[in-house]
């Protein structure tokens, strides 16, 4: 007994956790502390000012769009990206003639970074941009918007960029899930006589469980925490109607309003801390359980 | 219909509907790589067309002016290393936490678990690097991506040494093996399929982030590829050709990764997809 | 056996140090490529930060930097701050001591943004300071900060294609009634009456900066005092309110480039010399910038007319290089200002700006058509006013923010105006400014 206890020592943890705790849960931690304070960057002493940080977020109609536009990208991107990645994984997960090459081709965009992407689609998205003139040429001139200059739908087309890049990846995901399934399952269910759809419902989905928790997960902490694409896209704009949490936070720090940024950033966290949390809790559960 | 007939129509139906699909990923990209080789008028017109003559000089005319050459040592420079900082740490720290089964464990594994969910307090940790002097460098970017993404590779890590029979150790430990023979001799050559899905996810991620080096790397020589390709469309945003070329060079790296490491990228996600 | 474990254990986080060690080591190595100062042979390379608005400047021109490398071995590495960030960036950059050898920036602006007195080399005894004939736009607190070989202040109104002008047989108009007709006209015969690049939120603040500091200097010329002193707010200014309602409806009458949010500054070149367009709402140094790419091109400014009879808005003497007092390489960066002070290397740049030289050894070139016509309409007859932006001590990022928003349809000019106070208020409060 005491030998098993020695048997794997405490300290080869060390490295990892000073790496971890230094670089990341440290500073977590005091920005917490940071979040009630007015420290910025041109002034040499801090001082405690309570909830005056929260306050102003709340009150402050451009961190309130922050935080809306936040919401609608996480919610539009997880649904989108799931959605769609796993309607491609079961089609691909067909026999068919082309399905490797396929594969590839909807995995490739998640491989390059945000800002290649977000680069390319900038003329690809503008009023005389290739989108609009395809829906004219196909006749639907109607279709046409200023995609990323009409503030009421900035963020939903960023948000359409961020599932063109991400889909594969949730599809890459759920693919692997699929072929986990035993061929077995469903052909006892054909005989059966269950129909396609009920053996979807009964097999396919429960088994698919643990890739479906991994990228819920994935797709709603990474939209929470959004930036790159609206940073390169619009920078927030246009004014500030793409603004998320992630870029106001930058702009806080670019004002020099270090305290205030923290206090965003702290509000995130738990934001995230509630949505995910549970989420995971309950999806835990529900695996278990199969 | 035959049941054989319909089954063909419905998988014929279902390949011409992805094909299609795949269009729309299809053609903003052969847009980038058309318009690398046009000129800078031809460009503009940004449809899909063959390029009047491959420009290849448009390449050669980036590389020099776009300081890709630094940028690209700044990307290996901070990739490789904080990879490296992230595997030997993670998987060390994994194995450990795997193996012994106590509450002081079970509690480091939520605290590292943690970091998958809370996102990153940017301006603090700017304050602590600031605080150890060395600000700016990019010392202190490869630290903190070695620190994002040990919460990852744990979580991998864990996953996977759990999967391996404890009998292994055991029996190395009866022979009078200590804790590092038997982490490096038995188990390290079993972790290796997850090693590379770690160290290439890791890598990627590491290599196209653009929001560290933005506000770590105040100086934008010290910037890797992606954040260079920035600088450059501000310079030449009325050369479209010359920004596409740019952005097909900052994107070669991955795809070269991605084409010769496919394997473990996909079985890494298999291994999590199904293990959970 | 403990022992073995704990001097493996110390291997294992040797090990792991020493590797980053080295990353610190490489780092540092690409960071000092040459740390030695003044010594020819090995190879410095100085910084430059500069604003993305200001990219058409010639002090970071392709020849200049070239030459300068061949003669000196000294490289200069540009650093492009977007626009609206520059203020910021380089407050963060001197605040972190991360600081760039050369900074570009205006002299008013640089006095309160980035603390001129604390962070900026004083550079009285340079070489080249004898040759100066009028220090005041380079100096302030009684010493010389900045750097530049014009004396030439930047003048802001409505730049415009006389050829177009001149082909439909318009004249300047002097109201906004009579430039709303001429804009009916250009439109008429196939142009684009007015190129608007409000993705660079800042070129929406012309008409504003110049036609409010106009109204200002005619009906109430303490108002910026009372702004900046929180005696009055932005909202109590009805006229105000008018001025920004006649640029938005240039746009919505039709008389602009369709993405008015999606174009950027640096296509309006461009848009200059293909004819497309025939004005613009811009400083003079764009029409530098056209007709050097093209000298046939007639480009001309006269006063934005918001009301009648404007005078010509005025900012101060920008686009001036500073050097950081915390700077590692200011030997080598006093090099550049000595390069391009020289007479030969200042006679070509400026020739081709056509400066109104400050060296006195370098002449002054024959002033422009469209340079005389504004001494002639407007300095002469002193119908300038400094535009507001020399009275804001505030990063004004967000009121540029709110114009684009204006321009959106989703807020009103009131709107934008009451968004802006509050945010004044909030910034002039951050500064500790008296009365907030």
């Amino acid at each position: 007994m005491h030998k098993s206890k020695s048997m794997y020592p405490y300290y080869l943890v060390l490295p990892a956790l000073l790496v971890y705790f230094i670089f990341f849960a440290f500073p977590a931690l005091i920005g917490f502390y940071y979040s009630f304070t007015d420290w910025r960057l041109d002034r040499t002493t801090i001082q405690f000012i309570g909830w005056a940080n929260f306050e102003r977020i709340f009150s402050d109609k451009i961190l309130l769009l922050a935080i809306k536009n936040t919401l609608i990208f996480a919610v539009v991107t997880v649904i989108g990206k799931n959605v769609l990645g796993l309607l491609l994984a079961l089609g691909l997960n067909m026999k068919l003639k082309t399905r490797n090459l396929l594969r590839a081709i909807y995995f490739t965009p998640s491989i390059l970074s945000i800002l290649v992407i977000s680069i390319v689609f900038t003329p690809i998205l503008r009023t005389e941009g290739m989108l609009n003139g395809l829906f004219e040429w196909l006749g639907f001139e109607s279709l046409a918007q200023a995609w990323l200059t009409n503030p009421s739908i900035v963020i939903w087309t960023i948000s359409a960029v961020a599932i063109w890049q991400g889909a594969g990846f949730q599809m890459t995901i759920y693919l692997a899930g699929l072929q986990g399934i035993s061929k077995e399952y469903y052909e006892a269910a054909k005989i059966d006589g269950a129909s396609g759809w009920r053996s979807f419902w009964n097999i396919t989905l429960p088994l698919l469980l643990p890739a479906l928790n991994i990228n819920l997960m994935l797709t709603l902490i990474g939209g929470l925490k959004v930036f790159s694409e609206v940073y390169v896209l619009t920078g927030g704009g246009p004014g500030n109607a793409s603004q998320v949490v992630g870029t106001i936070i930058l702009r806080a720090f670019g004002e020099g309003n270090w305290g205030l940024g923290t206090a965003v950033n702290t509000l995130l966290f738990v934001c995230v801390a509630i949505i995910a949390v549970p989420l995971i809790i309950f999806m835990r559960r529900k695996e278990v359980a199969e | 219909m035959s049941i054989r007939a319909r089954s063909f129509l419905y998988h014929l139906v279902v390949e011409i509907l992805l094909i299609l699909l795949a269009l729309v990923i299809v053609v903003p990209l052969l847009l980038m790589f058309l318009g690398s080789f046009m000129n800078s008028v031809e460009v503009m017109q940004f449809r899909i067309q063959l390029p009047e003559k491959w420009q290849f000089s448009n390449y050669l005319t980036v590389f020099e002016k776009g300081g890709l050459g630094r940028a690209f040592l700044n990307g290996i420079v901070i990739t490789v290393i904080s990879c490296l900082v992230n595997i030997v740490t993670s998987s060390a720290a994994a194995f450990i936490l795997a193996r012994r089964e106590s509450k002081l464990s079970n509690f480091l594994y939520l605290f590292f678990f943690m970091g998958l969910i809370a996102p990153m307090s940017t301006i603090t940790t700017i304050r602590v690097v600031q605080w150890f002097g060395f600000y700016g460098s990019i010392t202190s970017v490869v630290f903190v991506y070695a620190a994002l993404n040990t919460a990852f590779s744990i979580f991998l890590y864990t996953g996977f040494v759990k999967s391996l029979p404890k009998a292994l150790d055991e029996a190395a430990f009866i022979e009078g093996a200590n804790i590092f023979q038997v982490y490096l001799k038995i188990v390290t050559p079993l972790l290796l399929p997850v090693n590379a899905t770690v160290a290439i996810m890791v890598f990627m991620g590491v290599w196209n982030d653009i929001s560290i080096p933005l506000y770590f790397l105040p100086d934008s020589s010290k910037w890797t590829m992606p954040l260079s390709v920035y600088n450059f469309y501000g310079m030449y945003s009325r050369e479209w050709n010359l920004i596409f070329a740019d952005l097909v060079l900052t994107s070669l790296p991955v795809i070269i990764l991605y084409v010769f490491a496919q394997r473990f990228i996909v079985s890494g996600m298999t291994a999590g997809a199904m293990k959970g | 056996m403990r022992r073995r474990l704990k001097s493996m254990t110390l291997g294992l986080l040797a090990g792991t140090l020493a590797l980053s060690l080295a990353a610190c080591g490489t780092a540092k190595n690409t960071d000092n490529e040459g740390g030695q100062t003044s010594g020819g042979s090995s190879k410095v390379t100085l910084e430059l930060a500069i604003s993305k608005s200001s990219q058409d400047s010639p002090f970071i021109a392709d020849w200049l930097i070239e030459e300068f490398e061949q003669e000196t071995g000294i490289k200069i590495n540009l650093q492009l701050i977007p626009a609206e960030q520059s203020t910021t960036v380089l407050q963060t950059k001197l605040a972190v001591d991360e600081v760039p050898d050369l900074i570009q920036y205006n002299l008013a602006s640089a006095v309160t943004d980035l603390n001129l007195e604390r962070n900026f080399e004083i550079l009285d005894n340079e070489p080249w300071v004898s040759r100066i004939q009028n220090p005041d736009v380079l100096s302030a607190f009684g010493h010389i900060y900045g750097f530049h070989v014009s004396q030439d202040t930047g003048m802001q109104g409505v730049v415009y294609n006389k050829d177009i002008f001149e082909e439909l047989g318009l004249s300047i108009p002097k109201n906004y009634e009579e430039f709303l007709a001429v804009c009916e006209a250009i439109k008429a015969a196939g142009y684009t009456p007015v190129f608007m690049p409000y993705k660079d939120a800042w070129a929406a603040n012309i008409w504003p900066a110049a036609a409010f500091a106009d109204w200002a200097a005619k009906n109430d010329p303490t108002l910026f005092d009372d702004l900046n002193s929180n005696k009055k707010q932005w909202t109590d200014i009805p006229a105000f309110e008018e001025i920004l309602e006649q640029q938005y409806q240039i746009y919505k009458l039709g008389y602009t480039n369709a993405d008015v949010l999606a174009d950027s500054y640096d296509m309006a070149v461009g848009k200059f010399l293909s004819k497309e367009v025939a004005m613009m709402f811009m400083g003079d140094w764009l029409i530098q910038n056209i007709t050097s790419q093209d000298p046939s091109m007639n480009i001309g400014l006269f006063a934005i007319p918001y009301a009648e009879d404007p005078s010509i808005g005025a900012s101060p003497l920008g686009g001036q290089l500073f050097i950081p007092k915390k700077s590692k390489h200011i030997e080598e960066a006093k090099k550049y200002l000595e390069f391009i002070a020289s007479p030969e290397i200042a006679q070509r740049i400026v020739d081709a700006e056509s400066y109104v030289s400050n060296l006195s050894d370098v002449t002054t070139p024959e002033q422009p058509e469209y340079k005389q016509e504004i001494i002639d309409n407007y300095i002469t007859p002193e119908k300038v006013t400094l535009t507001m932006d020399a009275h804001m001590i505030v990063d004004q990022n967000e009121w540029y923010r709110n114009l684009q928003d204006q321009f959106t349809g989703m807020i009103t000019p009131k709107e934008a105006l009451a968004n802006w106070n509050e945010k004044f208020q909030e910034l002039m409060k951050d500064k500790g400014a008296e009365g907030f």
